[in-house]
């Protein structure tokens, strides 16, 4: 096994390191290796009750849902860039997420709904909006799929100020804070909400990893090669609307994550789906949860991880560029 | 509360959302027929309606440059407020006293404030720590340089969070550190205590476990950034250190309090 | 049994007929070039016959089979197509790329023997010096082997080309056009979109004419003493040197 080999191969299991060392991390609480070492080992008693609480209530549910998030986001945007053929698209290019920070803030203010439904709702019923509104003769195409969702993003980000408006500053607050992402409020309520359509989205992306290439290509070269184009795109749409809506419902919108990732990982092992998808999955989820780490060590009260994605996610993702010099024909 | 109402030409939108319309409109008749302009809310103000109204005075939030410098540039004086404590409402009361003529009104209902508040008990040995919680979510609470601060210390407690902002985010493992013996929620339709007792992974902490949870009883009444914080005071103090406090003490409590401030109880 | 049969077939992009009650019979075996002007229908007709338009009306065969009845992948393992103006986005490895050809076999992820298609075809197509490369990154004509390496992976009998010469300098469109012919002689259907008359002369077996929405086949004429082709090309001189006869525009 050749040294770049060895390098992917551990990237695959970067997760089990990351979860576990994460574990450990916190403002507030100390717990050691140690310390769970002797949970297990020696008695139960060796932890506090309340160490208990914090760390399989509080740590662990945080934890699985930031990986969760991260990986359906950086998955999702590697798989979109590849449907609609560009490597600018995002995972909310089709409105999703203005959808869903509609939702979230209806719900807020005028409590039609509780907020994970309502936000979850509004996401695929934006992006089904912008599908929708792009077909033609049971056609779409991927322009008027990307100008679609431009316009349906407008209106929902309209609907929002609107709502914005005519809240009151408790509430406003709540509402920007979510349009940046949060985690503070995770639990394993929120994974037992979210965790089948994310972990549903990200089997049927890793079953299509492959498919992703033959769809890349090109619509008439995948058709003529026998693959069904249409229905194969409307399947993973289908999917990564539902997932993202999933995970932004219980994440709030983090900007930029599942356009910068599968960048990355590109980056690291080329732009062949069929690694890029599982390596988006365990290093996008890895990511996330380092950031989230970071977060929650370096200070005691917490800021929308949006802000902290962008800060630590942009400077790698612009060195990484400068350095690998990835030949983009456009 | 400054006798002033008759001065009136007009209010924010906010006078008629639905948990504050009740009160206000069994203080003013024109706001009950919704007959007085509405010209703005907090966060936005219709400078040509404002305009329109003629006024003497604008009082604004002073956050809103935009609107202040547009006002004075049409020589309409403002008085721009920010309410950082308690003493800003003070100060606010005694300026609206020397602007409208009120002078002796603002400096009474002030020493009953004062009074109010310096005659609640202090048990100095052992003051109970206090988590307060904003209706924006569950690990939404206040620092150090707030009016919720302000009210805590003035029952005689100590808030839980030593942070110095005013709103701040934290998580549940940070609550579970802080440990605190009580948890005081702003007054909201969107949560109640219950939520906070049914939340598993605080069952270790203190308050929950003596379930000392409590919400604020109305926003009008407890209303932070004006004299009537002063309830809230009482309300904490009562439900923190008095066991046995009885609802229909606090009750007159609160009648007497709003009969001196708007000369009735509601 | 023909490669194509069609009978009475006529197509329209929304309301505008593209192709006019044709009728034509395309034999197995050969080299067959549609010349025609560009927009003449030839894409359109090579778009039909690889099954990527429906709602035509008329009768199409291929092999004897109506194109209906044909079970898709069965089909894409069948005949190949290759349209025009591919333009790449992402770098993809030439293997990858090639490897995509392999759709109508694979469920989801592609096997072993998959990957020895690819790896014959490289070896097949004499393409080992462009292994290592990216696919982004190679000339026009290099990238043109590659598609036709992709549609060849499939082991289909019958191969669409559209316009396979397009974009390329002439040592290339030769290099392009004796691959072509060499995969006839293997036994290989070929049916490729041209525009260039002289390049149809000297490597179609069968000339057909592409004209305003119908296409004909002059089984009289020599292609270049043709009347059919005065219609495409108005105005031009024949050269002929031995048994070989080239045009050139009429300079005046």
């Amino acid at each position: 096994m050749n040294m770049r080999k060895m390098v992917v191969m551990s990237l695959y299991l970067i997760p089990i390191p990351v979860i576990i060392g994460s574990l450990f991390i916190g403002s507030a609480f100390h717990i050691s290796l140690a310390d769970l070492w002797q949970y297990y080992t020696v008695s139960h008693s060796t932890l506090s009750e309340s160490a208990q609480i914090v760390l399989f209530d509080i740590r662990i549910p945080r934890i699985l849902l930031v990986f969760l998030v991260g990986a359906v986001l950086s998955s999702s945007g590697g798989a979109m860039q590849a449907v609609f053929r560009n490597p600018l698209v995002d995972p909310f290019i089709l409105g999703l997420s203005s959808g869903a920070a509609f939702g979230a803030a209806l719900s807020v203010s005028f409590h039609l709904l509780p907020l994970i439904p309502s936000a979850f709702i509004f996401g695929i019923l934006a992006a089904g909006t912008s599908y929708f509104a792009a077909m033609q003769n049971k056609e779409v195409s991927t322009v008027s799929l990307i100008l679609s969702g431009v316009v349906v993003n407008g209106i929902f980000t309209a609907l929002l100020t609107i709502v914005q408006f005519i809240s009151d500053p408790f509430k406003l607050q709540s509402i920007v804070q979510w349009t940046m992402g949060n985690f503070h409020t995770a639990s394993w309520e929120k994974i037992q909400i979210s965790v089948l359509p994310m972990a549903a989205g990200l089997i049927v992306l890793l079953m299509y990893r492959w498919r992703l290439n033959v769809l890349a290509l090109g619509d008439d070269e995948a058709q003529s090669s026998g693959v069904h184009v249409l229905r194969d795109k409307l399947i993973l749409l289908l999917v990564i609307s539902i997932a993202c809506s999933a995970a932004v419902a219980v994440a709030g919108i983090i900007g930029f994550y599942g356009l910068i990732v599968p960048h990355i990982v590109r980056m690291i092992v080329g732009v062949d789906n069929k690694k890029l998808i599982p390596l988006c999955i365990t290093l996008g989820g890895s990511f996330l949860v380092i950031i989230d780490d970071i977060s929650r060590s370096l200070m005691s009260f917490e800021l929308p991880i949006g802000i902290f994605t962008m800060l630590i996610g942009a400077p790698i993702f612009l060195f990484l560029m400068k350095k690998n010099h990835i030949g983009w024909n456009y | 509360m400054l006798h002033a109402e008759t001065t009136l030409v007009g209010v924010s939108t906010n006078m008629y959302s639905s948990s504050l319309y009740p009160y206000y409109a069994a203080l003013d008749d024109r706001i009950k027929n919704k007959s007085i302009p509405v010209p703005g809310n907090w966060d936005f103000v219709n400078l040509e309606s404002v305009i329109a109204l003629q006024p003497d005075l604008v009082i604004v939030w002073s956050s809103q440059n935009e609107a202040i410098e547009a006002l004075e540039s049409h020589h309409i004086p403002v008085y721009a407020v920010m309410l950082n404590g308690v003493d800003d409402i003070y100060k606010e009361i005694t300026d609206f006293g020397i602007l409208l003529n009120k002078q002796e009104r603002a400096d009474t209902l002030i020493t009953f404030t004062k009074n109010q508040i310096a005659s609640i008990n202090k048990t100095a040995n052992n003051p109970l720590s206090v988590y307060f919680l904003w209706s924006s979510g569950m690990f939404e609470t206040a620092g150090l340089k707030s009016t919720v601060n302000n009210v805590i210390v003035s029952a005689g407690c100590i808030n839980a969070c030593q942070s110095e902002q005013e709103h701040i985010s934290i998580n549940a493992e940070t609550l579970i550190k802080w440990n605190p013996d009580v948890i005081l929620l702003w007054s909201s339709d969107s949560h109640d205590p219950t939520d906070v007792m049914n939340n598993s992974s605080l069952r270790m902490v203190k308050a929950v476990r003596s379930k000392k949870i409590f919400e604020l009883p109305s926003a009008f009444d407890c209303d932070l950034w004006t004299l009537k914080y002063q309830f809230a005071v009482a309300f904490l103090h009562e439900s923190a250190y008095n066991n046995s406090y009885s609802v229909e003490s606090l009750r007159s409590k609160r009648n007497s309090i709003m009969t001196f401030l708007y000369g009735k109880p509601f | 049994m023909s490669a194509f049969n069609l009978q009475n077939v006529s197509y329209s992009y929304s309301q505008q007929k593209v192709i006019d009650n044709v009728t034509i019979d395309i034999a197995q075996g050969k080299f067959t070039v549609l010349l025609g002007r560009n927009g003449s229908g030839k894409s359109t007709l090579l778009r039909l016959c690889a099954k990527l338009l429906s709602g035509y009306s008329g009768s199409m065969q291929c092999l004897g089979k109506e194109l209906s009845q044909w079970n898709n992948k069965e089909f894409t393992r069948t005949v190949s197509y290759l349209g025009q103006h591919h333009r790449p986005v992402f770098p993809f490895s030439i293997e990858d790329v090639i490897l995509t050809g392999r759709a109508g076999f694979v469920n989801f992820l592609p096997s072993e023997k998959d990957h020895n298609a690819v790896d014959e075809i490289i070896h097949d197509l004499d393409l080992n010096s462009l292994r290592n490369r990216v696919y982004t990154e190679l000339s026009g004509g290099e990238q043109q082997l590659i598609l036709i390496a992709r549609s060849l992976v499939s082991k289909p009998s019958i191969l669409l080309l559209d316009e396979p010469t397009n974009h390329l300098d002439f040592t290339n469109q030769a290099r392009i056009l004796t691959l072509a012919k060499s995969l006839v002689v293997k036994g290989i259907t070929i049916i490729s979109a041209l525009h260039d008359p002289n390049m149809a002369f000297l490597f179609g077996d069968d000339i057909l004419f592409v004209h305003e929405k119908i296409v004909v086949r002059d089984g009289e004429h020599t292609p270049w003493e043709s009347p059919l082709l005065k219609k495409i090309i108005p105005s031009f001189e024949v050269l002929s040197d031995g048994n070989k006869s080239f045009i050139i525009p009429n300079l005046v």
